[in-house]
Parts: structure tokens; sequence; C-alpha cells
């Protein structure tokens, strides 16, 4: 390579005006191996700014970043599902606060209101209803009088019960 | 953002993220954890980033900002500054490989030394190849500043070179 066009390049470097392509076109010169004798010390400046560009970080640092991505991803889809767990429970509180109100309402109003009534009109004129509470009780008085007739046969039992226990009134 | 343009847009400028964060922390673990760090609050706020015109820039940028917040907490010690210096030069001869591997070395203490402006900026604009504008960006500083600073961080750099140098840069 032109050792003039180095030279300048070099000016131009210690100066500050040289550009990223001329920086770049100085490191390839002093790291081609060819450089005389009285450019050696640019050349360690140049070659120690190569040489450290060379370190670096394996595949296992991209493994770790990508498993702490995965991390943080699985953390933030729960921290989404948060809020709307939280609206949940607001809204399960405003729930049992109208349900509340609705039954205290209900309560109150009902008890202002006047009674209903518990039997109703079975039949349509009172006469019908006279003649069906006539029969009604004609139906009671015959099953009683059935009902007496056999209390009559319990009566003379006991009767008898009684004349056993008293033996004295027994006829001999 | 999808996994899939994470791993396209995000990832792949870990590297670069990483020796940044070494740069400021001058820990190796440190800077991988400080850059596991960033990706996971960038993949957390993907959703601003249509903001960011420059996704890189705006992950040095995370990275920064965690690497201070790491060092103003932790309060890392100035034996740090001596960090491990690993040599990996290219096909240099054997007599070449000792004094530009002296000259490195000589400068990796040196920049470490440098404030921590400059020492970003020598990261950012020598290393990485990024341009003024950008690096405003990243720093939070407008061009201007980003020029004034590298000129005195280079400027610095060169002084450094020619006192340990015997017979080089004062031809250029």
């Amino acid at each position: 390579m032109d050792l003039k066009r180095i030279n300048l390049l070099l000016e131009r470097y210690w100066n500050c005006v040289s550009t990223v392509e001329e920086e770049e076109e100085l490191k390839a010169f002093f790291n081609s191996g060819r450089v005389p004798a009285r450019m050696q010390k640019a050349a360690g400046l140049f070659r120690y700014f190569a040489q450290q560009k060379q370190a670096g970080l394996d595949e296992k640092f991209d493994q770790a970043v990508l498993a702490r991505i995965k991390q943080e991803q699985a953390a933030a889809v729960t921290n989404t599902y948060a809020p709307w767990k939280n609206y949940l429970r607001v809204a399960a509180v405003i729930l049992v606060i109208i349900t509340a109100s609705l039954v205290f309402r209900m309560e109150y109003w009902e008890g202002e209101k006047p009674p209903t009534l518990l039997v109703e009109d079975t039949y349509k004129t009172p006469e019908e209803a006279y003649a069906e509470t006539k029969k009604a009780f004609l139906l009671i008085a015959e099953k009683l009088h059935t009902g007496r007739k056999q209390a009559e046969r319990i009566g003379i039992l006991s009767e008898a019960e009684n004349k056993i226990k008293q033996p004295k009134n027994i006829k001999r | 953002m999808s996994i899939e343009a994470f791993k396209s847009r995000v990832l792949p400028a870990k590297d670069k993220l990483y020796r940044f964060a070494l740069r400021l922390l001058k820990d190796e673990e440190e800077a991988k954890d400080i850059v596991q760090e960033a990706m996971i609050r960038v993949w957390n706020k993907r959703a601003e980033m249509h903001t960011y015109l420059n996704m890189e820039a705006w992950c040095m940028r995370v990275v920064r900002n965690l690497s201070l917040d790491r060092l103003k907490s932790k309060q890392f010690n100035n034996s740090r500054l001596d960090v491990t210096y690993n040599l990996s030069a290219p096909a240099i001869s054997p007599e070449e490989r000792t004094e530009i591997d002296d000259t490195m070395e000589n400068i990796h203490h040196f920049i470490a030394k440098l404030p921590e402006k400059q020492r970003q900026i020598i990261q950012l604009r020598d290393i990485e190849g990024f341009s003024y504008k950008e690096i405003g960006a990243i720093l939070n500083l407008d061009a201007n500043n980003v020029k004034v600073n590298l000129f005195r961080a280079r400027k610095a750099v060169r002084e450094n070179l020619l006192k340990i140098n015997a017979y080089g840069l004062e031809a250029n």
C-alpha cells in the first residue's frame, strides 16, 4: 500500500478528521503484516484496536438470554391476567350489593302492602254456596251418626268390662 | 417485537455490548452479567423500540447506564485497572511480535487509565467504529463534545506512544 497515503491517513487520524472508513483502512494496513519498521508503534496501536474487537460472547450466552426472556414472557402472561382478576373482584362486590339491596327492597316494600286474602271465593252465588254447605253438613251428620253406632258398641263392651271389674254387682 | 426480531436485531450486538461493558467494568463476568441484564431490559421495553432509530446505539446506552450504576454501587477499586491482557496477535515475525506485543500491552494499560469519558469514546470509535453522531447518542453528548474528548484521548495515546517509542512515530 502507498505509504504516503498511510502517513496522510495517520495525520488525519491524530487530528480527528479521518472518517470511519479511513480508520478502517489504517486498521487493515497495520494488520496486514507488511509494516515498515519505523511504523511499528502505530502498528501496535491499530493491531490493539483490531485485537480488542475479537472478544465476544458465545452461544451459551444466547441460550441464557433466551431462557430468561421465556421466563419474562411467562411472568408477563400472569401479569396481564391480574387486572382482569381485579375487575372480577370489583364486579363480585357490586353484585353482592345489588342483591342485598334488592332483597332489602323486596322485604321492605312487601311489608307495606295490604295482606292478601287467604281464602278465595269458591262459588259464584250465595245460593250455590249455601246448597253446598248444607250438603257438606249433611255428610258430616251422616258420618257422625255412623260413628255413634260404632261408639255405642264400644259402650256395651266397656259396660261389660266394668261389671267384671266389680264382681259385687254380678248376680249370683 | 417478536422473539425472532429480537434474535436478528438485538442478539447480534452482544459482542459490541460485551466489549463496551468490559472496557467500563474491567471484569469479564461482570461485563457478561451487565449485557444479559441490558438484553432483558431491551426486551421488556420493546414496545418503545420504534422511538429509537438506532437499535444498536440504544442497546449500548443501556449497557453504559447499567455499567456505570454497577460501578457506583460496588465502588470498584483501582486494582481492577490492571485487567488481564490476552494476546492473540495475527501472524507476524518473532522479533516484531515481541516489540508490537509490548506496545499493545502498554496501550491497553494506558487506555485503562484514561478518564472515563475518553476511555468510552476510544472504545466506541477506534475499536467499534461508531460515528460521532452515534457516540453522541450513546453517551448523551453532542457530536462536538465527542470530537473534543476523542482528540484529547488520541493525543494522550500518541504522547504515550512517543514516550515508549525509540524510533517510530516521530516520522509520522
